[in-house]
């Protein structure tokens, strides 16, 4: 599958549904944290003696973006072999398409209770004191 | 790069949220502190939930050698003088001597002692714990017997001198000493030879002579008609003297004689302990016993490091955890700020920003690395580690986990290069550049989809270099020429930094394109880069009215094609190519 592609489309697709350049660039990086850390967690599964190579071979003194990209690179090789580049693509997408749908469930709600309608604002209403969004409400 | 932003929906600006005081997550902090010195001096410092751990302990590492100094041998207590042990020899049953001694008349031990002859029970039956009680107990009341035995003699001494009998020589020259003591001259004549190194005996030769009329009138008062000595002819001082001297001496030499028992039992025990475990052990050695002891240090420092690689990994998780949770939040936040838009104030008596965020909430799909995690997460390596009984295949595993710690850390570096943190940027162009190849997501995109008109030209030509501050942002030069220039109905033809061709009719495999789109951003490039030449080469043939219509087909993008190379790749003069260029175009159009 393009992935690439993909991001594009949902890329527009998130422009279109309120996001500006910049709160899609912060999700980007989001999307691209998550994937390494997933990308972390599939490499447990590999072979010891690729782990240390690993371990070895990344540059602990990381001082220029170079460096930072050079052990990316090396993780996801390790990590996925000769489809690294594609599952950088892949996860990336995945974390933004799931975004995506969430955005839209989200403006949709928001729309339907700004218009009134009952089953939006009584959804509303449900959940505005549920402690995990008073929480986020104070963290946030 | 603010001003630069074109919201399509609304701007969401009007929410902010601040996402810099996520939960920490909390931390245990419960653990004993084992720090193992290996021989070179070095200090590891292990953590463990270990509490039969004191809380901060030290032990040797494995590869310790230890020199062991010899112990000064103490010498062993004499057993008294076989006479002298006479005094406190039992005659008949410790118990029945201590209770005919009157100790034991108490009503409550009178009590105890019928309540244990009732469930008093054979030795053998006995276990382990109860044998060595009632062997204390035994040893106390022999112990008790014997004192009192020796009471007894004193008092039996003290008796025969008081009622009268033969004094011994040994305690007439005791008397005789003590009377001499007493006298003045006798003393400094001692005193005189004991200066001049006179032996002991030549001393006594000396004052017996000098003080034999002394002796002999001291020698005649303890003797009776008979002229022999007696003690009926002694002083009260002197029954005292002599009682004291006998108690003492037998007192001593009591004690000597049990401590002397007791060594003596304690190394029958100890060789009787030995003999057992060598009959169960034939193989023992000392040196056995030291690799023994080595490997069970070893293996203590293995379980330590065992722990410190759990909580490694428990680490690394919980990092990843905990950024996990972080980044939740603030998506939530980028969407309920896309979602909210404008909106401020109330909505339907709600916090516009909470009408957000429960929307957000609302519509969330499950966490998604929550379900990625659970999905790789079936077995931690830890847990594998504690059920691997092959010490090879657990070895690995811990070397494994040992590693992936470390990885784990070096990446948490590495992502404050991709929040832009450790650089001081702004902006996801660097942050996809670093991600995607070098480049930013248009650029990889383009070349991942063969879309991207990145010409392949002869090495010693310019190439496209995407600058890493450029990828993303349409720049409102960009549009403004875009949308000034192309007219038309050619909008689309722009996207960003990037001229879109691929609804002109061209087949850019004839022009060695790799790609269909065209790199040509406007700003933040490399004066005189390939990027900077194609950026300018369209705006120009924009400038000179060029519009899609004058660009569709192939034979168009054969023209473009040339100028392109040509202003961009071979150097030739800007502005002349543009004019024929658009000139060309121009006239293949009508």
């Amino acid at each position: 599958m393009d992935y690439l592609s993909k991001i594009e489309e949902v890329k527009q697709e998130l422009l279109s549904l309120g996001f500006t350049e910049d709160k899609y660039n912060e999700l980007l990086e989001l999307a691209i944290q998550e994937a390494i850390d997933i990308t972390l967690v599939d490499l447990r599964e590999k072979d010891d003696v690729v782990v240390q190579e690993l371990e070895q071979n990344l540059k602990k003194d990381i001082a220029q973006e170079e460096d930072a990209k050079s052990n990316i690179d090396l993780i996801f090789t390790t990590t996925y072999g000769e489809k690294a580049e594609e599952m950088k693509s892949k996860l990336v997408f995945e974390y933004l398409e799931t975004a995506l749908e969430e955005t839209k469930k989200a403006k949709d709600l928001f729309e339907r209770y700004q218009s009134g309608d009952p089953t939006a604002v009584a959804t509303i209403n449900a959940n505005k004191d549920n402690p995990e969004i008073e929480e986020l409400a104070t963290q946030l | 790069m603010d001003n630069t932003e074109t919201p399509i929906n609304g701007d969401s600006s009007d929410i902010e949220f601040n996402d810099q005081s996520l939960p920490e997550a909390l931390e245990d902090n419960t653990y004993s502190e084992v720090n193992v010195i290996s021989p070179d001096g070095t200090v590891e410092n292990f953590k463990t939930k270990d509490f039969s751990e004191s809380e901060k302990s030290f032990i040797a590492s494995a590869d310790t050698e230890f020199s062991h100094s010899d112990r000064p041998k103490i010498p062993k207590t004499e057993r008294a003088d076989k006479n002298m042990r006479e005094a406190w020899s039992l005659s008949k049953n410790p118990t029945q001597i201590v209770s005919e001694y009157g100790i034991e008349q108490d009503p409550e031990a009178k009590k105890l002692e019928e309540a244990s002859k009732k469930y008093r029970r054979e030795r053998s039956k006995l276990d382990d714990e109860d044998q060595r009680q009632r062997k204390v107990n035994e040893q106390s009341v022999y112990q008790k017997a014997e004192k009192i035995m020796l009471l007894e003699n004193i008092h039996k001494y003290e008796n025969e001198l008081r009622i009268g009998r033969p004094l011994t020589e040994d305690e007439v020259e005791y008397l005789k000493n003590e009377h001499l003591q007493s006298h003045v001259r006798y003393k400094e004549y001692k005193s005189s030879y004991e200066a001049k190194n006179l032996t002991p005996e030549d001393q006594d030769i000396l004052l017996e002579a000098h003080f034999k009329k002394e002796i002999e009138k001291f020698e005649k008062s303890l003797k009776d008609d008979q002229g022999k000595l007696t003690s009926s002819k002694c002083s009260l001082d002197q029954l005292v003297a002599l009682r004291n001297r006998y108690k003492d001496t037998h007192v001593k030499a009591y004690t000597q004689d049990r401590l002397s028992r007791m060594e003596s039992s304690d190394q029958e025990f100890t060789q009787k302990n030995k003999d057992e475990f060598m009959k169960e052990n034939r193989n023992w050695s000392p040196e056995l016993a030291k690799v023994e002891q080595q490997r069970d240090v070893a293996m203590r420092e293995n379980e330590l490091l065992r722990e410190k690689l759990a909580q490694q990994e428990e680490n690394g998780e919980s990092t990843i955890e905990k950024t996990k949770k972080e980044r939740d939040y603030k998506k939530i936040a980028l969407i309920a700020g896309a979602v909210a838009g404008g909106a401020t104030g109330l909505i339907g008596g709600v916090p516009a920003a909470t009408v957000g965020i429960t929307a957000v909430l609302v519509g969330r799909l499950s966490s998604f690395v929550a379900d990625k995690l659970a999905e790789h997460n079936i077995r931690k390596l830890s847990g594998q580690i504690a059920e691997e009984q092959d010490n090879e295949i657990k070895s690995k595993l811990e070397n494994k986990l040992k590693n992936w710690g470390k990885v784990v850390n070096v990446v948490q570096h590495i992502k404050k290069f991709l929040t832009g943190a450790a650089l001081g940027l702004a902006g996801s162009s660097i942050v996809s550049g670093l991600f995607f190849g070098g480049k930013g997501v248009f650029d990889t995109l383009g070349a991942a989809r063969g879309e991207v008109g990145n010409i392949s030209m002869p090495e010693s030509q310019p190439q496209p270099q995407p600058q890493p501050t450029s990828g993303f942002i349409e720049t409102p030069r960009t549009a403004q020429v875009a949308q000034e220039a192309v007219g038309g109905g050619t909008e689309e033809l722009i996207q960003g930094d990037w001229f879109n061709t691929s609804n002109l009719g061209w087949d850019v495999s004839k022009f060695n394109w790799k790609g269909s789109n065209l790199y040509v951003p406007s700003d933040n490039v490399v004066s005189g880069g390939a990027p900077e030449l194609q950026g300018k080469f369209l705006r120009a043939l924009f400038e000179q009215g060029v519009n899609k219509q004058h660009l569709m087909g192939q034979e168009a993008g054969e023209m473009f094609n040339r100028g392109l190379v040509d202003a961009v790749y071979r150097g030739a003069d800007m502005t002349t190519t543009v004019q024929n260029t658009a000139d060309a175009l121009k006239a293949l159009a009508q």
